[in-house]
């Protein structure tokens, strides 16, 4: 009798549960899509430096005492830096400042048509070079700590293969792909028997952000329709979709690519893997992982659907570096820099790897 | 008797959404790693191209039947005031360190540089044990 009446009053709860979450899901709906998208990228920033479609911003110190290295992130050139400064409390570039790190952030803007002819060697030769030295003069510290997020990795990982010298200290990446022959679906889709990418690029000059945002979404078909079933399942959630409209919203943002870059990419890195096998000149000296001999930090995401671990593993393996370590964290992607496990794992190892070295 | 015995509709719904993703993510990416389907996406990307060149080219003749100026002429002139803005900013930067006393005087406020790592980490910050 006892157990019928709990269980009577379990339903109870449970459809009075239901009926609360529907009606919130209405209500919250309807302020959805009233409301404008969250604001992101708020922690005060002055801009140091800016040419074309390179932003460099030097983040206002929240400690009177900082760790003698300056850091300067760079991201990929795909995506806006402020997926690292999402919201207080959710932005990785807030909580760096708080924990003593002096930071700068190599942000990009879309390319303008006459940037078409933009390659790797202008982001790796010259973009990042300018930047360190904006850095350097800022700081009137001589050497950097750098972190590559994806392909901003490999852009940092090219640039200290080829400057082993200095003057960067350390890099840490976040899955950053090395070995390009198991990204499998997009080789397939850029099979030099059928994929002209001479004639794309010399046709559109700049790959547009709706073909790199495509190209994203297709890695994973069902994500836009079950995003959309989930925000609707959880409406009722402020904290939830809250944080799917910054998501969103970066999505949203990707920016379009230089077509001389969007050509490099796919003939060396996609096709020759070269990367991986060698090969990769610019002016004239071979990208070589090996020459890379400073502390290394890989963070890469068990489901990262889009830079597979057999993708990222090689980085590790083949930097030259006697300090050199690899953690993978849950997650996917995005989330391993900016989700909650990001907050509870990654951002705390981080602050351990990093200040034992910027000191 | 106990809240096995009573379904959670929300919860059987929510467990056939991932099913249905995480058969569909597979399905999908099976058939995207097909030859049949690089060649029919390029071929569609190469039809869309072509498109464009032919559009492209007839708009820019007629552009120069009526002396307009053409996406190229255009594009000239966008370079020619990225340059200009590219140095307006710096310029307006330089203003701005100026204002704030960096570039005369030295004498803005800055963080010293001698932090060390602390023994001690409060629990937002504990040591990564290694556990994803």
């Amino acid at each position: 009798m006892a157990a019928a009446q709990a269980e009577d009053q379990t339903i109870a709860q449970r459809i009075q549960s239901e009926v609360e979450r529907a009606i919130q899901r209405n209500i919250k709906g309807l302020e959805y899509l009233a409301s404008p998208a969250p604001a992101v990228g708020l922690t005060p920033k002055d801009i140091i430096y800016r040419r074309g479609t390179l932003n460099l911003y030097h983040y206002r110190p929240m400690c009177d005492d900082v760790y003698r290295l300056p850091i300067l992130m760079v991201m990929a050139p795909t995506n806006k830096a402020y997926v690292f400064d999402l919201a207080p409390g959710q932005s990785l570039i807030e909580f760096l400042l708080r924990r003593g790190y002096d930071v700068f952030v190599i942000d990009w803007e879309a390319p303008h048509a006459e940037e078409k002819t933009l390659g790797l060697d202008d982001y790796v030769l010259d973009f990042i070079p300018s930047c360190i030295m904006r850095v350097q003069e800022c700081s009137q510290v001589d050497e950097v700590t750098l972190i590559g997020y994806c392909m901003g990795g490999v852009l940092s990982a090219i640039y200290a293969a080829l400057n082993p010298s200095g003057p960067v200290k350390n890099v840490a990446f976040f899955t950053t792909p090395i070995d390009w022959s198991h990204l499998k679906l997009v080789r397939n889709w850029t099979d030099r028997r059928y994929f002209d990418v001479d004639r794309l690029v010399d046709s559109l000059g700049i790959i547009p952000s709706d073909v790199v945002r495509v190209g994203f979404e297709m890695q994973r078909p069902t994500q836009r329709v079950t995003g959309a079933i989930r925000l609707w399942d959880n409406m009722w959630n402020d904290e939830y979709v809250k944080s799917y409209r910054m998501f969103e919203r970066w999505g949203n943002d990707t920016l379009p690519l230089a077509g001389e870059y969007f050509r490099q990419l796919v003939k060396d890195l996609l096709w020759e893997n070269r990367l991986m096998n060698g090969g990769l000149r610019f002016s004239g000296q071979e990208v070589d992982l090996r020459n890379i001999k400073i502390p290394v930090l890989h963070v890469v995401a068990e489901h990262d659907h889009l830079i597979p671990y057999d993708s990222a593993k090689a980085l590790v393996a083949k930097v030259g570096s006697d300090d050199k370590e690899e953690v993978m964290l849950k997650g996917g992607h995005v989330s391993l820099g900016a989700g909650p496990n990001a907050i509870k794992r990654m951002w705390p190892k981080l602050d351990q790897w990093l200040g034992a070295r910027c000191t | 008797m106990g809240d096995n015995a009573v379904p959670d509709f929300g919860n059987l719904l929510r467990d056939l959404l991932r099913q249905w993703e995480d058969a569909g993510n597979a399905l999908g990416g099976e058939a995207m790693k097909t030859a049949e389907f690089s060649q029919a996406i390029n071929q569609a990307i190469g039809f869309s191209v072509s498109a464009k060149e032919f559009v492209s080219e007839m708009t820019g003749k007629h552009l120069a039947a009526l002396n307009l100026p053409t996406r190229a002429d255009v594009t000239a002139l966008a370079e020619k005031l990225q340059a200009i803005e590219n140095q307006i900013a710096e310029i307006k930067l330089a203003l701005a360190r100026d204002q704030r006393g960096e570039a005369t005087t030295g004498a803005v406020v800055r963080p010293t540089r001698n932090r060390q790592p602390t023994a001690r980490q409060d629990p937002s910050t504990r040591p990564f044990d290694g556990q994803a």
